[in-house]
């Protein structure tokens, strides 16, 4: 059995704050794609679920950890269904802005009994954000402050996120940054920004392209180090995770699990990341238990409230006889 | 004196968007809206409006769809006593992606599909005078048991009943709204509906098997060709009106308004079709189903200016009529 560490002792829940990407995902079940345009088809199921960082606040909060979303919504329906469900998943929602003449990212995905996609939706839209003063107080309370390339896309936030990622840097947070697919899309001096304050960023092997691109530097995790992190996460999907630090170079081979589907697998990967790096585990650890959850995630259908809970995570950690007590 | 509708309860979400994607591909709007929707909802709109007695008959879930739809209901002065809020199930919800102004339609059935015929008491059609249903709670059970229900219970209480059919119910169930036939007073549909119903071609073909049949309204609703309304000895073709049309949402739901509210308040055909025709006309002139469309006022003017006009040839005495009605309802 490989032995790594025991959770947290002390009863204060860390404390994550993210800002941005708050998006809801409208699922339709229609009897087939494509669809059969002008005429009526009756769903087969619908199901509704924060997406975007929704998958991260909620697979955070079933690490046990308190998660915090700031953004900027609508004041419409889709905003109090989206945040009704973090809600009933222990997200802390009082810090999300409700704009009257705003509107709620919304994403709308018609599946198939193949599984195959189609998208339709909008991006959320509203007055400019500027840094709230109790955005601010969140942010100096919290352990870590979590950022998103999404958010280099969100036109009302995006100065705000800017500034607060400075902010959190200032107070010595730990700032944590997930470019995400959409990256190659944004303003690379934006994205040089963020970069410069986070101090964890966690990306995929394409992302680490646009990165170097946009950064004007080589696409490896030790030159993104040399720009103001001081640990580079890779993940590399079934084949694991790769950790760079100053210190050196930790790979985890990930978990042979049948996959079912990779949706939110890197955003449940995440917060079990960061659940051990507060915990302040070896990286080695800190890497098996992100897999784990990743592994966990990929053995079922969905994303939102269907990233793992403690007792999927648990199961893949036994399979594996992987001796993380949490 | 209450009309008591029982269909389903909705919330439609309207996108334009800039394509129709191919599989995994993606389409955005600029703008995503909602509105109260669902057949009996429309229709309770413009009766309400138009001053009748509405209630409705449904089933909704706990959550925000059902908070907004009922509250704008209730703000219309529609009765929802008989409106069952579930706690595990969401509210019907339709999606309309418009594309180039066509709109493609998905709906998700919800908590509609699961009224249930226990709910219907002794007490169930007290102070009911006409009940009508949409075809769509027919689909399914349990509703479909307690529509079936209500309507043996209208029956025992000589309560007349009254049917918008859809295709696809009656493509579904076409033995059972046959069976119904007999029993109905007002009978709304298309002419696919109608085909498939009583296997003939033409319209007054179909009018003449379905007042055969026992019903004693018809309405066959014919496109842009308008509709022919026929009774036992009578029947007229009413055309539609021109208007500048905004959304095409409710528009059917409100004809059949006119169809009900004639039939109960005794109206002739002309007055009759002509009502039908002015709503279903007046729908298209806003966003939505019209729940904050002052019905009223607006079939008052609009009424007023069509007088003089090739209309009130087309219409025969319906206008005179139905203005003479509306001052005497004031």
């Amino acid at each position: 059995m490989m032995e790594y560490a025991d959770v947290k002792a002390d009863s204060k829940p860390y404390c994550v704050v993210s800002i941005g990407d708050l998006v809801l995902d409208v699922i339709l079940s229609v009897p087939q794609l494509p669809v059969k345009v002008a005429e009526h088809q009756i769903l087969d199921g619908l199901q509704m679920e924060p997406g975007g960082a929704g998958n991260f606040l909620i697979a955070g909060a079933r690490l046990g950890m308190e998660m915090t979303a700031l953004a900027p919504v609508g004041e419409d329906m889709f905003s109090q269904a989206l945040v009704d469900m973090l809600v009933e998943e222990g997200v802390k929602v009082d810090g999300i802005m409700r704009q009257a003449n705003g509107s709620t990212t919304t994403v709308f995905v018609l599946e198939d009994n193949l599984h195959r996609h189609v998208f339709l939706g909008q991006y959320g839209q509203g007055s400019a954000v500027e840094f709230p003063t109790d955005w601010k107080k969140r942010i100096a309370a919290a352990d870590i402050l979590q950022l998103w390339g999404y958010s280099l896309h969100e036109e009302r936030l995006v100065d705000c996120v800017l500034e607060a990622a400075a902010y959190a840097r200032g107070q010595e947070k730990m700032v944590v940054f997930d470019p995400g697919p959409l990256l190659a899309s944004a303003s690379a001096a934006q994205c040089k920004k963020l970069v410069a304050c986070a101090t964890v960023l966690l990306c995929t092997e394409e992302e680490l392209v646009v990165l170097g691109t946009h950064c004007g530097v080589d696409p490896y995790p030790e030159a993104i180090l040399t720009l103001g992190p001081s640990i580079v996460c890779v993940k590399l999907g079934q084949k694991g995770c790769k950790i760079c630090t100053p210190d050196g170079v930790v790979t985890h081979a990930g978990y042979a699990v049948p996959v079912v589907d990779t949706n939110a697998a890197g955003d449940s990967f995440m917060a079990a990341f960061e659940y051990g790096l507060l915990s302040g585990w070896s990286m080695d650890a800190v890497a098996a238990f992100a897999n784990a959850m990743g592994a966990a995630k990929v053995q079922k259908f969905g994303s939102g409230r269907q990233v793992p809970n403690l007792n999927e995570v648990r199961k893949v950690l036994r399979e594996f006889d992987v001796d993380i007590a949490i | 004196m209450t009309l008591l509708l029982m269909g389903d309860i909705n919330v439609d979400t309207t996108m334009s968007i800039d394509k129709y994607p191919l599989i995994g591909e993606d389409a955005f709007a600029d703008r995503i809206s909602t509105q109260p929707g669902g057949g009996i909802v429309n229709s309770a709109a413009s009766l309400a409006g138009l001053g009748a007695d509405v209630a409705l008959s449904a089933s909704t879930g706990q959550d925000v769809w059902a908070e907004m739809v009922l509250r704008k209901l209730k703000e219309a002065g529609v009765e929802l006593s008989r409106v069952v809020q579930l706690a595990d199930a969401t509210t019907g919800l339709i999606f309309l992606p418009v594309f180039e102004g066509e709109r493609t339609m998905f709906s998700y059935r919800g908590a509609n599909e699961l009224y249930h015929p226990d709910w219907l008491n002794d007490d169930y059609l007290q102070g009911v005078e006409l009940l009508h249903f949409s075809s769509y709670a027919l689909l399914t059970q349990p509703y479909r048991d307690s529509i079936l229900k209500a309507i043996v219970m209208a029956h025992n209480a000589n309560i007349p009943v009254s049917v918008d059919m859809s295709f696809e119910p009656v493509l579904q169930q076409t033995e059972v709204f046959q069976q119904l036939l007999p029993g109905l007073a007002v009978c709304i549909l298309g002419m696919q509906e109608a085909e498939q119903l009583v296997g003939r071609k033409t319209a007054d073909e179909c009018a003449d098997s379905l007042l055969d049949a026992g019903v004693k309204l018809v309405g066959i609703k014919l496109g842009k060709q308008g509709a022919l309304l026929a009774r036992m000895g009578e029947r007229k073709m009413f055309p539609i009106f021109n208007v500048d049309t905004v959304d095409t949402t409710g528009a059917g739901d409100s004809f059949s308004s006119g169809m009900i509210y004639g039939y109960h308040y005794g109206f002739d055909l002309e007055a009759t079709g002509t009502l039908a025709s002015a709503l279903g006309a007046l729908a298209t002139t806003v966003y939505g189903g019209g729940l904050s469309m002052d019905w009223h006022s607006k079939l008052g003017l609009f009424l007023e200016e069509r007088q003089g006009t090739s209309d009130v040839q087309a219409f025969g005495n319906g206008i005179e009529k139905l203005m003479e009605h509306l001052k005497l309802a004031e």
